[in-house]
């Protein structure tokens, strides 16, 4: 562009030449780099695939009756599926022609609208899907999820479970999926900080009480107060806060005051006294934590967990095989002790322990798909006792978390999680109790989440949340039908845990 | 003051003024060049890790292929995104979408320029319609698609992309034609030669870098775009911005080195054909405010 | 001479057969201008049309019905009528979010205007370096928005380094949680968008003082005006037109944002950070509550289109100012 003047004016021009080349040499590299890279990769098993035991070889010869030569697609989050689920599809397509073709890679916030984005579509395209255990009523409801007993009978399924995972699946008296990761919040103490002599001395001479590790509330408050009374340099609680999935933490609160979410008549149950004080004991957490609590996910909260700058937590089991190993975090590595969450004392003098199982995923066969019978046995193939004890743990995916009596006697999980640490996953297993679980869950739970998110922010009372909860839960239950809602909170209350404490056995 | 000083003094504020700015500019997209290169440790580091030391390529070795990464390591050994597939999907998607549209936005805007199929106002209103939350359609869409089966499919996210971006397309070549004297081809037919020629012969050379710069605007919108894509794909026609969103929270939560070195390997050809077509953006984007000398 | 049989009623009067004649004369040879071509243009667009319509019209259904996607198929949902868009108006959350959109829009795109106009202002005359700069300038445009959203994020946490910064530039620690409390939480992702699309306003802003006439400036100068003189009285009036298309672009734009706020805070904490389209995705998406949706995105439409209205007329205003501004001046 040119003045009057013939001189080069206003806009400035960057040469293009230049940058055509540097393009032209990224995306070589870009291109090929990958494919060189790809060959390079390669993954050792650790563990043995199992041999079929009598459970497995009902399956194989009832999934061979079907002569079917298909690859089934699977719906999950990669960090599920891959690895020891693959091989198992590898096997059983050896024995039997059915096999997993294609795993549909999705993040794991998305599965549920994934599966209802099915049950519109109706596509028939996806045979298995991974869904969270709290949708399965709204996938029941929704026509997505097909029952899958016919099936559990003609091979004699073994389906037990340690707590309620098997009711968490069942929906009106039907299966409609079946359990691969045993997700339960256990508890995390510093065992370092807390033996440490002169902590115990100070605590002792400020409360009058010996430094313990929790099993009250109470208690669990008052030792995170203590060592958080800086949380810039050690937070006394590591929990998540953020909008979205908080609310799984003040359920913990919840259920251990004796609560349930629905009144015998379906209405909601929020705005009284007890749930109040679920709510203040869940906010007494703030401060003695740090403001970025308000934001993070889980990879933060491992992070700032493992390096040492939280006193207890309330997590996954599965974040022992971090937590515990050396290599990874040597700050905390082995100075854990593992319990039960702190149950709260009735008013009656029983204690109540809860705690929550967070996105639980189950294994669901779409009622559309041609291939249902095939997606019916690779479910069962997936959870059957042998092959079930050999997803959980690792080595490549150790996200799947134990749920059979079985997988708490194998040696490999022994190592992986300890023995302490299994020992508490089995404990808190039995006082495992879901998210809101009926039809329309996504909706309840989204707006149980947002006030108390609200309340933790600060810019509403407790008491005045809790109302709204029930305002805007009266709004969606008249929406679908206290009809469809009651059968679903018998279904839900089935699912929440049998015993008010943990047994040893 | 002398006008000597006066001009000095606003030469030096205006390096220091625009050096501000160009350290608000730049940092960010430094700390997501050198995060791409840390390892775990230091991702969140405080205080914070300015130069990754020692640098390291694991994180796009995991990123391109897979292979687990040391701290997370026990966890999720393979998250493996499937980016092949996602680039894959992304430069089909966004490739076809926008030879679609600035095919059919070349044909509706000679249409406008030369004919007025479209009274200029209309237009207009079709452009800014173009502005509206494109999640107000979003849920009947995949109702439509459904229907059609059109859902997670190639050809479903090209059609309504093209859709999209054709108001744009239409305005901004039309703005180059406009420029091009309808005298041209009229002197051109009497001299024999048939519409069509004339357009290809005349009309098409001069507008040559104009359409080239719409294509590329084009794609750098439907590279990067994410409501529509989320909504609408599963796994098999996911692209690269929405795979990115796999990083999201929950139990995986964001692993930065890793969604670093994919973000910026999703950047990067936007970079390059951003600043390839700079000057051309501009022409584009007036729709006729801005007169040239 | 463009023929064309006068057809019927031809006899009833002369002048009504000159007339149509006429009209059929002026009809052909427009069609013979190159008609094919353009009944060819606007086929592609008539396509576009009725592929949307049944989209659209679905929409409309929807609104007037209450479906719920898990309850059954859309053609069982029961008919309520305006019910809906009454259910929308008067509700709290769906009216503080539009207050949201608009505050999040309005504040980042007065700030990416004032700061855009100022570099272009810098940029336009030519100095060593200004080419280095202007690139550097433009490349937070070119980053996708979902990168931008979690790039920032790693930024902004307490101990990330934007606090490190700021601690070294003000006396004591600052340990600011940009993302985990309410106000910073909208303060950060406004500093995000205006981050993300000053450059925008930079390289139009820019053309357009590049292209200004320069007559206006010189008369100025000769007549002994100050450089703010010259600026306030001349260079803005003259920019005008340039300046209402980009506020209008980018507010638009800023309205219909959701990458950003997704990533970043997901509507959070609380709901401080829900501006319509997390609502509207929450909505449909988490909640299913698909008529709701539609309802709202009418709700939408109309406050969105009135505004588009108005754009539209002060646009034109301008654009016919300029017209008859170049046209006079012969340039």
């Amino acid at each position: 562009m040119k003045n009057k003047g013939g001189k080069r004016v206003g806009h400035p021009v960057v040469s293009r030449r230049t940058f055509l080349k540097a393009g032209v040499a990224v995306g070589v590299g870009a291109a090929a780099g990958p494919f060189v890279l790809r060959k390079a990769k390669a993954q050792g098993i650790q563990k043995a695939l199992p041999e079929p035991g009598p459970d497995e070889l009902r399956i194989i010869e009832s999934a061979k009756k079907l002569k079917k030569n298909v690859d089934l697609s699977f719906v999950a989050w990669g960090g599920h599926a891959k690895g020891q689920m693959e091989h198992l599809a590898e096997a059983f397509k050896k024995h039997t022609g059915i096999g997993v073709g294609s795993i549909v890679d999705i993040s794991f916030a998305m599965l549920s609208q994934r599966a209802m984005a099915e049950a519109l579509a109706r596509s028939g395209k996806l045979d298995l899907l991974h869904v969270h255990a709290d949708t399965v009523p709204t996938l029941a409801t929704a026509g997505l999820a097909a029952p899958l007993d016919d099936y559990m009978k003609a091979v004699d399924f073994d389906y037990t479970t340690v707590g309620t995972f098997a009711d968490m699946s069942r929906h009106e008296g039907k299966t409609y999926g079946l359990v691969t990761d045993g997700n339960c919040h256990i508890y995390y103490v510093r065992k370092d900080i807390l033996e440490n002599p002169d902590n115990q001395k100070r605590y002792a001479d400020k409360y009058g009480a010996p430094l313990k590790m929790p099993n009250t509330w109470k208690e669990y408050l008052r030792q995170g107060a203590f060592f958080g009374s800086d949380p810039n340099t050690m937070t006394g609680f590591g929990n998540l806060r953020a909008r979205r999935w908080g609310y799984w933490w003040f359920l913990i609160n919840y259920y251990n005051h004796g609560l349930f979410p629905f009144t015998a008549d379906v209405e909601p149950n929020f705005d009284n006294d007890a749930a109040e004080a679920a709510l203040v004991a869940y906010l007494a957490e703030k401060p003695h934590v740090i403001r970025d609590f308000d934001n993070w996910g889980t990879a933060q909260m491992w992070l700032h967990v493992g390096s040492g700058k939280a006193y207890q937590s309330i997590y996954w089991g599965g974040l022992l095989p971090l937590w515990e190993n050396p290599q990874k975090y040597p700050r905390v590595a082995g100075k854990w002790l593992h319990g039960i969450t702190p149950g709260k004392v009735q008013p009656n003098g029983r204690r109540l322990v809860r705690t929550i199982q967070a996105g639980a995923p189950l294994v669901v066969a779409n009622r559309h798909s041609p291939n249902l019978d095939a997606a019916a046995h690779m479910a069962m193939w997936w959870t059957s006792p042998r092959n079930s004890t050999y997803i959980t743990g690792g080595p490549i995916s150790t996200v799947h978390e134990p749920w059979r009596p079985v997988h708490f006697k194998d040696p490999y999980n022994k190592k992986v999680y300890t023995p302490s640490g299994l020992d508490a996953m089995f404990l808190s297993l039995q006082v495992n109790s879901p998210t809101v679980r009926v039809t329309g869950a996504l909706e309840f739970n989204d707006l149980l989440d947002k006030h108390v998110s609200d309340a933790w922010l600060g810019v509403v009372k407790p008491r005045e949340a809790l109302k709204r909860v029930d305002a805007d839960w009266r709004k969606v239950i008249a929406r679908v039908g206290k009809g469809r809602l009651r059968k679903d909170v018998e279904s839900y209350r089935r699912a929440m845990p049998k015993v008010d404490e943990p047994v040893t056995s | 003051m002398k006008r000597q000083t006066r001009r000095k003094l606003f030469s030096v504020a205006r390096y220091v003024l625009l050096s501000m700015w160009l350290i608000v500019a730049t940092f960010p997209t430094y700390w997501m060049v050198a995060t791409s290169f840390k390892l775990p440790e230091q991702w969140l580091a405080w205080p914070p890790v300015w130069f990754p030391s020692p640098p390291t390529l694991k994180n796009y070795i995991a990123v391109w292929t897979g292979t687990p990464i040391m701290a997370t390591g026990a966890l999720l050994p393979e998250i493996n995104i499937d980016v092949f597939r996602a680039l894959m999907n992304s430069i089909v998607i966004a490739g076809g979408s926008t030879l679609l549209s600035v095919a059919i936005g070349l044909l509706l805007a000679y249409g406008v320029s030369r004919y007025q199929v479209l009274p200029e106002g209309r237009l207009f209103n079709l452009l800014i319609l173009r502005m509206m939350p494109p999640i107000v359609i979003a849920i009947p869409l995949v109702i439509w698609y459904s229907t059609l089966k059109l859902l997670d499919t190639w050809h479903g996210l090209i059609i309504i992309y093209t859709i999209t971006t054709l108001p744009y397309s239409v305005w901004m070549i039309k703005s180059f034609i406009d420029e091009v004297p309808e005298e041209m081809e009229q002197a051109a037919q009497l001299l024999g030669a048939s519409q069509v020629q004339a357009i290809v012969k005349i009309v098409v050379p001069l507008i040559r870098s104009g359409v080239v710069a719409t294509c590329m605007f084009i794609l750098i919108l439907t590279w990067s775009e994410y409501l529509l894509g989320l909504v609408m794909t599963a796994g098999e026609a996911q692209t690269l911005p929405v795979q990115l969103s796999k990083f999201e929270g929950t139990q995986e939560g964001r692993l930065f080195g890793l969604q670093a070195a994919l973000s910026i390997g999703v950047t990067i050809p936007l970079i390059i054909i951003g600043i390839l077509i700079h000057k051309h953006l501009v022409r584009g984007f007036s729709f006729g405010m801005i007169r040239r000398q | 001479m463009p023929g064309g049989d006068p057809g019927p009623g031809a006899s009833a009067s002369p002048g009504l057969a000159f007339l149509v004649w006429k009209k059929m004369a002026q009809a052909t040879m427009v069609r013979r201008k190159g008609g094919f071509l353009r009944w060819w243009a606007l086929t592609p667009l008539v396509l576009a049309l009725l592929f949307m319509i049944p989209v659209l019209l679905l929409q409309i259904y929807l609104s007037l019905h209450q479906w719920t996607a898990y309850l059954g198929p859309w053609w069982t949902s029961d008919f309520v009528g305006l019910d809906l868009f009454w259910q929308v108006l008067t509700e709290d959350r769906f009216l503080r979010a539009i207050a949201r959109s608009f505050v999040f829009a309005g504040t980042s795109t007065l700030l990416s205007v004032l700061i855009g106009f100022g570099l272009a202002y810098l940029l336009q005359s030519p100095f060593p370096g200004r080419g280095f700069y202007y690139m550097f300038f433009i490349i937070p445009m070119l980053t996708v928005p979902v990168v931008v959203g979690y790039n920032f994020q790693m930024l902004l946490y307490q101990s990330g380094p934007v606090n490190h910064i700021l601690s070294l530039l003000v006396p004591g620690e600052v340990r600011i949680s940009w993302l985990g409390e309410a106000v910073p939480a909208f303060a950060s992702l406004v500093f995000i968008e205006t981050w993300n699309w000053t450059p925008f306003v930079m390289i139009i802003m820019l053309a357009g003082l590049v292209s200004m006439p320069k007559e206006p400036v010189e008369a100025a100068r000769v007549l002994g005006a100050s450089r703010r003189q010259i600026f306030f009285y001349v260079t803005l009036p003259l920019m005008k037109p340039v300046l209402v298309l980009v506020i209008i672009l980018r507010f638009l734009e800023a309205l219909a944002e959701f990458p950003k706020f997704w990533t970043v805070t997901q509507g959070g904490p609380g709901t401080f950070t829900e501006t319509i389209p997390v609502y509207l995705y929450l909505t449909s998406w988490d909640y299913f509550n698909v008529s709701k949706a539609a309802a709202m995105s009418y709700v939408i439409l109309l406050v969105v289109g009135t505004i588009i209205y108005i754009a539209i007329r002060l646009l034109l205003k301008q654009k016919r100012s300029l017209d008859t501004m170049f046209t006079r001046s012969g340039g």
